[in-house]
């Protein structure tokens, strides 16, 4: 249970007020019942004194006459009095004359004590009170009067105050409910931008002020105390930051500096004031050819030894300067440094004195470095400047604003204009007319950094004679790297143009030609379709009248009229298969047919081993082949493409019986199919005529149209393939072709089911 | 005060004669109390007030003992005997219950004089305040009018304690 | 001409242009033995005029067979075919079609008229001779219906 402090500070202000309020309300309530009871007995006593005093005054005559009647009519008046208990008139003896009685019962109406008293007791008021008349006393009234009415009043203004405190008590805490919001509202507030700022550590928050009351105050000194801490936060993080970077700075300076020490190119020995090595960077050690653990401690005259390139006389190593002059040396050219080895190298070197501002020399530091390749430069420069010299090709170089700095003999050969008559001069001059705007533009590209290379365009000499010239211009850059200026090649090619518009000339009758020959390709290629179709009636005429005549009239004719007639169906025959063969591979260039569908190879070799079946059984051969794929084909080209390879092969044989293995890989994304002989093999040379329709290699020994393998050119080629052959003569060929793979393959048949046709080998 | 303890055993027993005179003669006393009188009467504040007996006097010394000593408002009582008619220094006149021709006694006493006597007759002659016994007791009557005729103003108290009042 | 029906030969309409082939078509029956009258039409017009029955075909009578070349000068034999069967004195007489054309296209347009056979001319003897055979089936067939 949450004690009071823990409560939250709107249920504090509503429980502080309800019982501030509470208790005033009571304590009021406690006091007007207190004091109204302390009230009420004086007013008593004032009231009962002054009825006792009427009453006494009423009741002289009564008492002078002797008359109980009347005394006690006097005394029954009391009766609208109902806390009136009982009233007693004595005379002067004491006797009673009269009494009183509330509700009939008897007064006891003892003897009168002190007169002229008012005395309270626990439950009542006795009032007593002397009769008097004309001055003296007659007798004595006395009156009880009964207390319970202060109870009865204590009761009711008791309950009437419970009732207020309750009813206010409501009206308070309704009250109060409102108007703790403007206090407890911007106190949670702020509370709660407390919270926040401690748990985020943002010191940007800030907490909103509601009223420009001690809680406004408050917020906003909440919020300057948390502009401080935010302005003191970040100066903090910034001071913390910069210390870091100043040491991350100082750390990488150091770093550097010792980087810089071991990495720089120079190489850098340093010594103590004795010529002692204390220091030797790699490249000093490299060039001095001494391995790193050697060198420290040893005297630099015994490592470093150099001497005069020209006279070869020793040189006084700088270090021993230094530490004489106590100031930065620098040795002249021409030094020459004697590696460990035995090696020259070429150096400069200097060298400086260590120490801390005004204070005594430490040590030295050495710097020095092999200049070869600066001598090479040289070398290379004054080679270069020779070659600028001697070349044929007009070298020039010129300035951003145009104007030529350098003109070699080359130039003035060609141009016509001396270097005298251009240095210095705009190389405009050598403008040709129409060409002017090409300078302006090449300049511009030069500025920013671009070349150019063989441009070709037209210059014009001083002659005025316009040459075909071919420009290479790259910018001229000086030691910082800026664009200065561009150095031009320039070659005549005038001689080379001419020749260029002779060949595209040559380039577009090859290309008319070429057109042509297409065209007159295609020409052939429908002639061809239509002879071989149109031929083969004719020619069916010929045979089918041929066999007639044999059939009727063979009997009749001699042997030599039989082997004419024999001829004449053998040629006709002959001249079937290639209009048959002609008009195949006329097809397959035209059309582009029906669409492709899934073409199970396995079954197109069974149906080529079903048309073979013949020549198989001569030739006892023996056909194998690995599981074959499906293809997205065509059946009537996939049959003629094994067809004339399986016919071929059994055709081509060699002695033995042909042994023919068809099998099918994968090459690069496509699928590989060899068929495989051991027949008699191609020459090298005839490798590529094979596949050129009508080319055969053997004359009429081994029937053949000519056209078998063009045909399977063209299927493969149509698949977007190609066909070689691979072969050694004397033992066999493979005859290798490449088709797409299967978009739907769906694996291989098995094996077994086309080698069931052929003869098993195994 | 000694009349109510002189009269208390009266009270509770049948009075004697004499006794019943010395109640009387404090009744006459008593009503002196209840009495305010026209101012004439009043003029001298030193002169006493005066109760006279007019004819017969039935109290003897009674009367005498009792008044004795007695003031009102500062003013000395005391008893006269007079005959009549009755002087207008009187300011209480009882007149006695033998007295012949008292309608035309009353008649001659000046107003501002408070008459006394006993029976029942006195107040239809116009008197003020008579005597009477009333089961062996002594009570009065009163005849307001008469008394505000004559100028004389009495206490609604002693009017309280009559046996009746005439108005 | 009008068919001799009561000798009991056959009487089969010929549409060729090349003489050669009826020939070797005559001589395929005889080989064959069929006891036919041949009518022969060697060209495309008349062919048409035949079986529409318009000119001096006007009176033309249904054969029993009829062979049609559809390789005909000038002349659709998709054409013929349809004047054929467009006829209702025509529409019964069951057709072989010769033809020297490969084409599985032509193939399948003549197989629409649900003919009797197709039958590729022969690049040998030897098979000229079957056709014969194939005439002599589809008159004997023909007759069992008639």
């Amino acid at each position: 249970m949450p004690t009071f402090r823990d409560l939250p500070i709107k249920q504090k202000l509503v429980t502080i007020i309800m019982v501030t309020t509470g208790t005033a309300l009571l304590l009021s309530g406690i006091s007007i019942v207190g004091l109204d009871s302390i009230l009420f007995r004086g007013y008593l006593a004032r009231d009962i004194s002054t009825l006792a005093r009427v009453v006494a005054d009423n009741s002289t005559a009564a008492l002078s006459f002797e008359d109980p009647a009347s005394a006690s009519e006097s005394l029954a008046a009391l009766r609208a009095r109902t806390h009136i208990v009982s009233a007693c008139i004595y005379r002067a003896d004491g006797t009673v004359l009269a009494r009183y009685a509330r509700a009939g019962s008897v007064p006891p109406c003892a003897p009168p004590g002190i007169p002229n008293e008012i005395r309270f007791t626990r439950q009542d008021l006795t009032a007593t009170r002397p009769i008097v008349l004309n001055g003296r006393r007659i007798g004595t009234l006395a009156l009880v009067y009964d207390l319970g009415e202060i109870g009865e009043r204590r009761n009711l203004y008791g309950g009437m105050v419970l009732a207020i405190l309750f009813a206010s008590a409501i009206i308070v805490f309704f009250i109060s409910s409102r108007l703790r919001a403007t206090i407890a509202t911007p106190i949670s507030q702020l509370a709660s931008a407390t919270v926040a700022v401690s748990r985020t550590r943002d010191y940007g928050i800030r907490a909103r002020k509601f009223s420009n009351d001690e809680l406004g105050l408050l917020v906003d000194a909440f919020n300057e105390m948390l502009a401080g801490i935010q302005f003191r936060d970040a100066e903090m993080r910034s001071v913390l930051l910069s210390r870091e970077d100043a040491l991350k700075e100082a750390q990488s300076a150091r770093d550097s500096l010792e980087t810089t020490l071991a990495s720089i190119g120079d190489a850098v020995i340093s010594t103590d004031i004795e010529g002692r090595i204390t220091f030797a960077n790699r490249v000093a050690l490299a060039l001095l050819r001494w391995p790193e653990t050697g060198v420290k401690g040893k005297n630099l005259d015994d490592v470093f030894n150099i001497i005069n390139e020209h006279s070869r006389a020793p040189v006084e190593s700088p270090v021993a300067k230094v530490l004489r002059e106590g100031d930065i040396v620098t040795m002249a050219n021409h030094t020459i440094l004697i590696a460990r080895d035995g090696t020259e190298i070429p150096i400069d070197d200097s060298g400086a004195p260590i120490r801390r501002e005004g204070g005594p020399t430490q040590g030295t530091v050495l710097v020095f470095r092999d200049v070869t390749a600066r001598r090479r430069a040289d070398e290379t420069s004054r080679l270069l400047a020779s070659i600028v010299q001697s070349s044929g090709d007009a070298i020039i170089a010129k300035g951003l604003d145009g104007i030529v700095t350098s003109w070699n003999p080359g130039a003035e050969i060609m141009f016509g204009y001396t270097s005298k008559e251009m240095i210095g001069r705009p190389i405009s001059l050598i403008a040709a007319p129409g060409h002017e705007e090409e300078m302006p533009r090449i300049l511009d590209r030069i500025r920013s950094g671009g070349r150019i290379d063989n441009f070709e365009t037209i210059r014009r000499t001083k002659a005025g004679r316009l040459i075909n010239v071919a420009l290479t211009i790259s910018p001229l850059y000086d030691a910082l790297g800026r664009v200065v200026g561009a150095s031009k090649i320039a070659r005549d090619i005038t001689g080379q143009v001419q020749t260029a518009a002779h060949l595209a000339q040559l380039n577009a009758d090859l290309r008319q030609s070429n057109d042509d020959l297409a065209r007159s390709n295609e020409d052939l290629e429908r002639f061809a379709f239509v002879a071989s179709h149109d031929l083969q009636e004719p020619l069916r005429m010929i045979t089918v009248y041929s066999q007639l005549l044999v059939k009727t009239y063979g009997s009749g004719l001699d042997d030599q009229g039989e082997v004419f007639l024999d001829n004449i169906v053998g040629g006709t025959q002959r001249m079937r298969d290639l209009l048959a063969d002609l008009l195949a591979y006329t097809e397959l260039g035209a059309r582009p047919g029906q669409p492709a569908e899934a073409v199970d190879l396995n079954t197109v070799l069974q149906k080529v081993l079903e048309n073979l079946k013949v020549s198989i059984a001569d030739s006892h051969a023996v056909v194998m082949a690995s599981a074959l794929p499906t293809l997205e084909a065509h059946e009537a080209h996939l049959i003629p493409l094994f067809q004339n390879l399986i016919g071929n092969a059994i055709k081509y044989r060699g002695t033995a019986p042909p042994r023919i293995h068809v099998s099918v890989a994968e090459a690069d994304g496509h699928l590989r199919f060899a068929v495989a002989d051991n027949g008699i093999g191609i020459e090298p040379e005839y490798s590529e005529k094979i596949f050129v329709p009508f080319k055969r290699l053997h004359g009429k020994g081994i029937p053949g149209t000519g056209i078998g393998l063009a045909i399977c050119e063209r299927v493969v080629e149509r698949y977007g393939g190609r066909i070689w052959v691979e072969s050694e003569p004397g033992h066999g060929s493979t005859f290798l072709f490449t088709l797409p793979r299967a978009v739907n393959s769906q694996g291989c048949a098995p094996e077994s089911a086309h080698i069931s046709a052929v003869k098993e080998e195994a | 005060m000694v009349l109510p303890s002189l009269l208390l055993p009266g009270l509770a027993a049948e009075p004697q004669p004499a006794l019943e005179y010395q109640v009387r003669a404090a009744f006459l006393l008593n009503f002196t109390r209840f009495i305010e009188w026209p101012p004439p009467a009043e003029a001298d504040p030193a002169s006493s007030i005066a109760i006279c007996i007019v004819g017969d006097d039935p109290f003897g010394a009674a009367l005498d003992q009792i008044v004795a000593g007695e003031t009102l408002q500062g003013r000395k009582l005391t008893v006269r005997r007079v005959r009549r008619p009755v002087p207008s220094s009187c300011q209480v006149a009882y007149i006695s219950r033998v007295e012949k021709g008292v309608d035309n006694l009353l008649a001659s006493i000046p107003p501002g004089i408070l008459t006394v006597s006993e029976g029942d007759g006195f107040l239809r002659d116009g008197g003020m305040i008579a005597f009477v016994l009333e089961n062996h007791r002594v009570r009065f009557d009163i005849n307001q009018s008469s008394a505000m005729k004559a100028g004389v103003r009495i206490n609604s108290k002693l009017l309280n304690v009559a046996r009746s009042v005439e108005k | 001409m009008t068919a001799q029906a009561g000798n009991g030969r056959a009487h089969v309409l010929v549409v060729e242009d090349n003489p050669a082939d009826v020939e070797l078509l005559r001589y395929a029956l005889s080989s064959a033995e069929v006891q036919c009258d041949l009518m022969v039409i060697d060209n495309g017009g008349d062919a048409l005029a035949f079986f529409q029955q318009r000119g001096k075909y006007s009176g033309s009578e249904p054969p029993d067979l009829a062979i049609l070349d559809l390789n005909l000068p000038r002349y659709d034999g998709i054409e013929i075919l349809g004047a054929m069967r467009a006829n209702r004195a025509f529409a019964g007489v069951p057709v072989a079609v010769l033809s020297s054309s490969p084409s599985p296209r032509d193939r399948a347009k003549i197989e629409a008229f649900h003919i009797g056979r197709y039958i590729m001319k022969p690049p040998n003897l030897e098979e000229y001779l079957r056709i014969g055979l194939i005439v002599k089936e589809l008159l004997e067939g023909g007759r069992s219906v008639s």
